[in-house]
């Protein structure tokens, strides 16, 4: 007589060695805040206009071996970790999404974090006019 | 229980219909009670069959330590794997469902192999006692 090797059709094999927790909304949302600062070095900086435009030059021609630019790359990515951001836009952002803050409202299950750590941002009444105007 | 004639292996006979009624009543209980029924019944036939081999190593014993092997491999499957997560998280009902179809598998298995071989036969059933609701409805009474 043939005795099978499982009872459990493979799928179903599969799908049961998968991790639960991979599922969970809460580790999921974190996972793509996470996206936001993957390297928060250099992710968290901020960069003007023009920098961004020259950075992104000469790193083009870097990669595509155009011109051997090792120490210039180099002292971009230093220059990235070392510059404090001015307005912290980026680390604002990042640490609303950590916390679960949107718009000044708390998300259900938000569990991680101290909650109304980070206020919202407020417009003045000459932005708002301005908005209204364009 | 006395042991019968021509079923040499019956000591575990009382608990495995015990568990088996048990497994009916809990059918819609949680996942690990289950998994725990589910693991006393397949203790129970791994002890017949131990029995049946040191009676005597019969090609038929040989085969239900082959089936029983693979019984035993998928249940490790499902203990390795399930979390508490699973029965009280909307999010992962889906694999709740995975394992109630892997339940159905293995107690598949399991029928078919008290059917097969010489482990419990429909006296031997009769005559153990069983509490509850299932001895209720076994003597005709209301649930």
């Amino acid at each position: 007589m043939i005795v099978r090797k499982s009872n459990i059709p493979e799928s179903i094999r599969s799908k049961i060695s998968q991790d639960a927790n991979v599922y969970d909304p809460s580790l999921r949302r974190l996972e793509m805040v996470q996206v936001l600062a993957q390297n928060p070095k250099s992710d968290l900086t901020e960069l003007s206009e023009n920098e961004c435009v020259d950075f992104a030059l000469v790193r083009a021609f870097h990669d595509s071996k155009v011109i051997k630019l090792d120490a210039v790359i180099l002292f971009f990515d230093y220059l990235k970790e070392n510059r404090v951001s001015l307005n912290r836009k980026r680390t604002e952002e990042y640490l609303k999404g950590l916390i679960g803050q949107v718009n000044g409202q708390i998300q259900q299950g938000a569990y991680y974090g101290a909650p109304g750590t980070i206020e919202p941002e407020k417009k003045s009444i000459a932005d708002r006019l301005m908005f209204w105007r364009q | 229980m006395a042991r019968r004639n021509n079923m040499p292996f019956s000591p575990m006979s009382w608990h495995l219909v015990f568990t088996l009624i048990k497994l009916i009543e809990a059918s819609g209980e949680s996942l690990h009670k289950r998994m725990n029924l589910i693991s006393e019944i397949i203790g129970d036939l791994v002890a017949k069959k131990n029995g049946m081999k040191k009676e005597k190593e019969t090609p038929l014993a040989l085969e239900l330590e082959d089936r029983l092997d693979v019984l035993m491999a998928d249940f490790l499957l499902l203990r390795e794997n399930y979390q508490p997560t699973i029965e009280n998280q909307e999010f992962i009902y889906g694999k709740q469902g995975d394992f109630e179809t892997s339940y159905d598998c293995i107690l598949n298995e399991i029928k078919s192999i008290i059917e097969e071989f010489p482990i419990l036969d429909q006296d031997q059933v009769k005559e153990i006692m069983l509490s509850g609701e299932a001895h209720s409805k076994m003597n005709g009474g209301p649930l």
